[in-house]
């Protein structure tokens, strides 16, 4: 009996003591990201978007320290500054909004020290091209070739919470064409430009984060 | 007859998705200084949007929205009573603010030129004690989305978070506007100058 309590304590501690020691990283860098400016016209991203998972899901690969606070959270912090209808009109009332106490407090309450911002989208051209289809007498394909022309643009601010101050600028512009071939069968090759400007943008966004959260280094006396 | 009401009624209970609650924060205000009692009309308790697959409570949503931003707003909350009505028997506070009404749309559109619309408009109003208008505010909000192909499959994915972005923009609006509003801040001074005399 003792031994199976024995096993039974081994094996919770085993599977808990990583967990715990995750939570509690010393090193971890706390950073909030948020979408800003919003599009009024569609403002369904406002709570999540592709943008955001996919920054999220890059810098977690790039900085594993870096503990992302999802903008849905930093929204309702925020609440109601940062609605599509309330938020601030330019980055100087953006950075007005930053530097009020009660939003220093809400956001240090989280541990966070900075904020990324980003913006931008895809855009994508019309189809081009034509595919034609038929069949007949047990045998059936198409025939024909499309295009579309895409071009991601995106862009991200490193906020420091400190000072209310933009620390670092980045941006990734990716153009892209999809194109689908077909030869009997249609064969859709498209074009992944939001997944490789997040890529590239993400990347920037943790190493700037990494070098803003690295102590400075001692000043050396000068002659 | 009955049996058809009963069994409408409960396609639409099963139907019935409830709305992502406010997060724990309370909003952000800077406190009136008021003893102030919170009222939810039955208008505004009872509103909901429908569809042939789905209903969304869209006024126990805002009520539950609208309960945070009242508490921070004041610095003491009272809730009210349904019964009596308080504009019978004047109730032992600064000032009384009601939801009054809350009217919601939920327009469907298609994947692949008409986008749903989800809309919520708001009468919000704050009164003395003997139900004399202070002010009152229609904060209003409305949430367009084009699905895409193949986006939403499942119509609540897209539908219900729109939902939810029209009622949070509605409650923001007049947070906002309550916020900065020169009769408001008048009041409270009056009810603090009025506190203060010995």
């Amino acid at each position: 009996m003792r031994v199976v309590v024995r096993a039974l304590v081994g094996l919770i501690l085993w599977l808990c003591l990583p967990l715990a020691a995750g939570a509690q990283s010393p090193d971890s860098i706390s950073v909030g990201i948020v979408g800003w400016p919003l599009d009024p016209a569609d403002a369904l991203h406002a709570l999540v978007s592709d943008v955001e998972r996919c920054l999220t899901e890059r810098i977690r690969n790039v900085a594993p320290e870096i503990s992302l606070i999802p903008q849905r959270a930093i929204r309702d912090a925020l609440f109601p500054l940062l609605e599509p209808a309330t938020q601030p009109q330019s980055e100087e009332a953006f950075a007005a909004m930053l530097a009020r106490d009660d939003v220093r407090a809400r956001l240090a309450a989280r541990g966070l020290r900075h904020l990324i911002v980003f913006a931008g989208g895809t855009r994508k051209d019309d189809w081009g091209g034509a595919i034609g289809c038929g069949g007949g007498f047990g045998a059936g394909g198409c025939v024909g070739f499309m295009w579309r022309g895409e071009r991601t643009v995106l862009a991200a601010a490193l906020w420091s919470l400190d000072g209310s101050t933009i620390v670092r600028r980045e941006g990734a512009t990716v153009e892209g064409t999809s194109v689908v071939p077909a030869f009997v069968l249609p064969i859709p090759i498209m074009a992944r430009t939001q997944a490789h400007a997040c890529r590239e943008l993400g990347t920037r966004i943790a190493n700037a984060i990494r070098e803003s959260a690295a102590p400075e280094p001692p000043k050396t006396p000068r002659d | 007859m009955f049996a058809t009401a009963l069994a409408a009624a409960v396609v639409a209970a099963c139907g019935t998705v409830p709305v992502e609650p406010p997060s724990q924060d309370a909003p952000l205000f800077r406190r009136i200084d008021a003893r102030v009692g919170t009222s939810y009309a039955a208008a505004a308790r009872i509103a909901y949007v429908t569809t042939p697959i789905i209903r969304i409570d869209v006024g126990k949503a805002s009520v539950a929205r609208f309960e945070p931003a009242f508490a921070a707003m004041f610095t003491e909350r009272v809730d009210l009573p349904d019964w009596p009505p308080w504009r019978h028997e004047a109730p032992a506070v600064d000032g009384v603010i009601e939801l009054e009404r809350v009217d919601a749309e939920l327009v469907l559109g298609n994947d692949s030129n008409r986008p749903d619309v989800a809309s919520v408009a708001c009468r919000v109003c704050l009164y003395q004690a003997n139900a004399t208008e202070i002010r009152c505010w229609t904060p209003s909000a409305r949430n367009s989305h084009q699905r895409g192909l193949a986006e939403c499959l499942d119509l609540r994915a897209c539908i219900v978070p729109q939902m939810e972005i029209a009622i949070r923009e509605a409650v923001a609006l007049f947070l906002v506007a309550a916020e900065n509003d020169p009769v408001v801040r008048e009041w409270a001074a009056r009810i603090r100058s009025r506190d203060d005399k010995p």
